[in-house]
């Protein structure tokens, strides 16, 4: 069962991570916020601290993929929101996160992205 | 200097533009300020008058984000900027007044993330262009002779390459990149027909 205050945001780059809990913030500032930079680092955060009501996943990092990492999250938690927030902005791309039920967001991301992905309008 | 067809290398040149163009767009939401663009300029050439053009026009370290792709054809994008500019660049995007003359890990790693909006952006919009899917493989941010480094793109010594130059500049901080695509002889080809396929989709 997904944690609605815990906000995961998987990216390798600090900046995205960065921005992301920025914009999060400043639209919500009691979550507790968890920053992994791969999909190992994720999935052990889980572990630790629980499950994310909301993620946000990068699609290119080292290790598994975005799209690798939200199937083994939506295996264990299926109530999660996730969202693919990529450059990647191929429509072949696109597709292959809405087959997996995953909210596209393309970078770089902004405070109206991670508000409409927060109250499902994304 | 390999001359194409002019109706393919119109194509090429206008699928590269376009992409080119989305990611300006990208940069100008990142920073928020108006990105402009030059009249791309698109030459196959041989690997060793590339490196010429490229020992005459950058001298010294430039910051270079390069990006390999793989797909129906395979190659690798570069993102180049002067060093000192990257770091007016990316000191605008952190809002960071610093006047340190070297680039700090937040700093580079912020370079590497513009570097790959960009890129992808750029990669994503020539995909869709020709219906095809490009496989990215992770960004690496080096600081080095752009010629070092667009020999390495590429094994073939006697090869060609696809030398796009497009400069953007963005005023208020007075920043100027490149972005070039190095492609060998195969992947040129490769990338040509589909060029071709698409512009038989348009009757005349």
């Amino acid at each position: 069962m997904a944690d609605q205050d815990r906000f995961l945001i998987v990216d390798d780059a600090r900046l995205a991570r960065k921005m992301v809990r920025m914009y999060l913030l400043a639209i919500r500032t009691d979550f507790d916020v968890l920053e992994a930079a791969d999909g190992d680092e994720a999935l052990r955060l889980i572990e630790e601290r629980g499950a994310p009501a909301f993620a946000t996943i990068d699609f290119n990092m080292p290790g598994m993929n975005g799209i690798e990492l939200a199937e083994v999250i939506q295996q264990r938690t299926p109530d999660a929101k996730l969202a693919l927030l990529t450059a990647n902005v191929q429509t072949s791309m696109r597709q292959r996160a809405a087959e997996l039920g995953l909210t596209f967001l393309a970078k770089p991301v902004s405070r109206e992205k991670i508000a409409a992905f927060l109250d499902g309008s994304a | 200097m390999i001359a194409l067809d002019p109706i393919v290398q119109d194509a090429l040149t206008e699928i590269f533009n376009l992409g080119i163009g989305q990611a300006a767009s990208v940069l100008s939401s990142l920073i928020e300020e108006e990105v402009a663009l030059t009249v791309p300029e698109f030459e196959i050439v041989r690997k060793n008058e590339f490196l010429a053009l490229a020992k005459e026009q950058w001298q010294g370290l430039a910051s270079i984000v390069r990006q390999e792709f793989d797909g129906p054809f395979s190659g690798n994008a570069l993102l180049v900027f002067p060093a000192r500019e990257s770091l007016q660049l990316v000191r605008a995007l952190l809002s960071n007044g610093s006047t340190i003359d070297t680039i700090t890990e937040l700093e580079r790693d912020a370079l590497l993330e513009v570097g790959n909006i960009i890129l992808n952006a750029c990669l994503s919009s020539i995909a869709d262009c020709l219906g095809q899917e490009i496989v990215n493989a992770l960004p690496v941010y080096i600081e080095a002779e752009p010629a070092a480094i667009v020999a390495d793109c590429t094994e073939d010594p006697f090869g060609h390459v696809i030398l796009l130059r497009i400069q953007f500049s963005v005023q208020k901080e007075d920043v100027r990149g490149h972005i070039l695509f190095v492609l060998d002889m195969p992947a040129i080809d490769a990338f040509s027909q589909a060029a071709q396929r698409l512009i038989e989709n348009y009757p005349s």
